[in-house]
């Protein structure tokens, strides 16, 4: 966590841009400093999409193989954690799209085929309909609520990752929220608790 | 507070709840990502670097193409017994396949390497195409495909079959990259091509699945 801290946009963009050409000058421990400040936070975005430790991990190598085979094309114009999440968004996206694929074409008389979102059997009804919502939403509006309402990120972030408008984005969020509030509306009573 | 704001507020709750992710296996990422980089290495020739070639391949392939249809045509008008003689290559495609099968098989394979070729050389930002000149086309080879790989062509040979299946994800990406015009979409067409390694399968496949004016006279 102090590597991320450390590599900071905005408290280190010196020590980052220092790190980036080492590491494009074939320093292995630049590499790894750059690996080390923003694997996790790409990992834990791939596991909250996918909900499975193999695709998230499977996602988080293509994502960072990719980064380092064009990390002289990262030309400084963003912070390089926009970047790697722009890759890393793309790379969960299209991994989301190939599970389906195949999961449809394994399973078709499957109505459902959310991935990620399991519902799991003992959990509260809220619990459950709640999963089911999510694993429900289209893979963008998805990926936009996760990353917002999950896993904390900014309208201005998501939006660079994405390759949208931040007023896309905020239009996105809410679409998702909406689409859950209604999903969930039928279950007043589990909403005190 | 309002209704929608509180169920805004469970809803975020329960939500980080969910899917919550294990520590990052950080080491052991890492040391597939750098097993990952070490075989790309020593991978192929990128498909970039290989689209300079393609343009001359294509010629090459043409002008070898004209060789040996002029040769078989002249096979053919002598007698037809030296021809009824000699055994096909065993390839495992065409043996098992009905002719109609092998021409609409054939026929396809050579239209999606065709295809996949000048996409390559062509996109992005090619100078006679652009990206959505690319959709129609992908579609139109889409359908093709999943139709030939539920057809009786592909039901009993796995080769044919795990082809088709990787050409369908490749044209199912074009699709995607045509809409979006995104070069994060390429890099998987791309990534889709070279790692399945789909142009040289494709080629392969081609000979071993007679073109259409070889096996006319079977029909």
């Amino acid at each position: 966590m102090d590597a991320t801290r450390a590599l900071d946009p905005g408290s280190s963009v010196l020590g980052e841009r220092d790190l980036i050409a080492a590491a494009l000058a074939g320093d292995p421990a630049a590499e790894r400093q750059l690996y080390e400040a923003h694997v996790d936070r790409v990992y834990r975005l791939a596991y909250r999409m996918t909900g499975d430790d193999t695709l998230a991990q499977d996602c988080t190598q293509d994502t960072f193989v990719r980064v380092f085979d064009r990390l002289a094309e990262f030309r400084g114009e963003a912070a390089l954690s926009t970047w790697i999440h722009s890759v890393a968004t793309s790379v969960i996206l299209n991994a989301l799209r190939t599970v389906k694929r195949l999961r449809s074409r394994e399973m078709p008389e499957e109505a459902g085929l959310d991935v990620g979102h399991t519902p799991h059997d003992g959990a509260p009804l809220l619990r459950q309909r709640l999963e089911a919502a999510i694993g429900g939403l289209p893979d963008k509006l998805r990926m936009v609520f996760t990353m917002h309402d999950v896993e904390g990120y900014t309208h201005e972030e998501i939006g660079s990752a994405l390759g949208v408008p931040v007023g896309t984005s905020k239009a996105q969020l809410f679409r998702a929220r909406a689409r859950l509030r209604e999903a969930l509306a039928g279950l007043a009573g589990e909403w005190a608790v | 507070m309002k209704d929608d704001e509180r169920m805004d507020l469970r809803i975020h709750e329960l939500a980080r709840g969910l899917n919550v992710p294990p520590p990052t296996p950080r080491a052991e990422l890492w040391e597939r990502i750098q097993a990952e980089r070490a075989s790309r290495r020593q991978a192929v020739i990128p498909l970039r670097r290989r689209v300079r070639w393609v343009g001359w391949a294509v010629g090459l392939a043409a002008t070898l193409a004209l060789g040996v249809a002029l040769g078989r045509m002249s096979m053919r008008s002598e007698p037809a017994a030296p021809m009824a003689a000699v055994p096909e290559a065993a390839t495992g495609v065409e043996e098992s396949m009905p002719a109609a099968y092998r021409v609409a098989t054939a026929e396809h394979l050579g239209q999606v390497e065709t295809f996949l070729t000048v996409f390559s050389a062509e996109a992005p930002g090619g100078r006679r195409l652009t990206n959505a000149d690319f959709e129609m086309p992908a579609r139109q080879l889409l359908r093709r495909t999943r139709m030939l790989r539920e057809s009786p062509a592909a039901t009993n040979d796995v080769a044919l079959r795990a082809l088709l299946d990787d050409v369908e994800l490749v044209l199912l990406q074009i699709t995607a990259f045509a809409q979006v015009g995104d070069e994060r979409e390429l890099d998987f067409v791309e990534q889709g091509i070279t790692e399945r390694s789909v142009m040289l399968r494709l080629r392969s496949a081609l000979p071993s699945v007679p073109q259409r004016g070889t096996v006319g006279g079977s029909l």
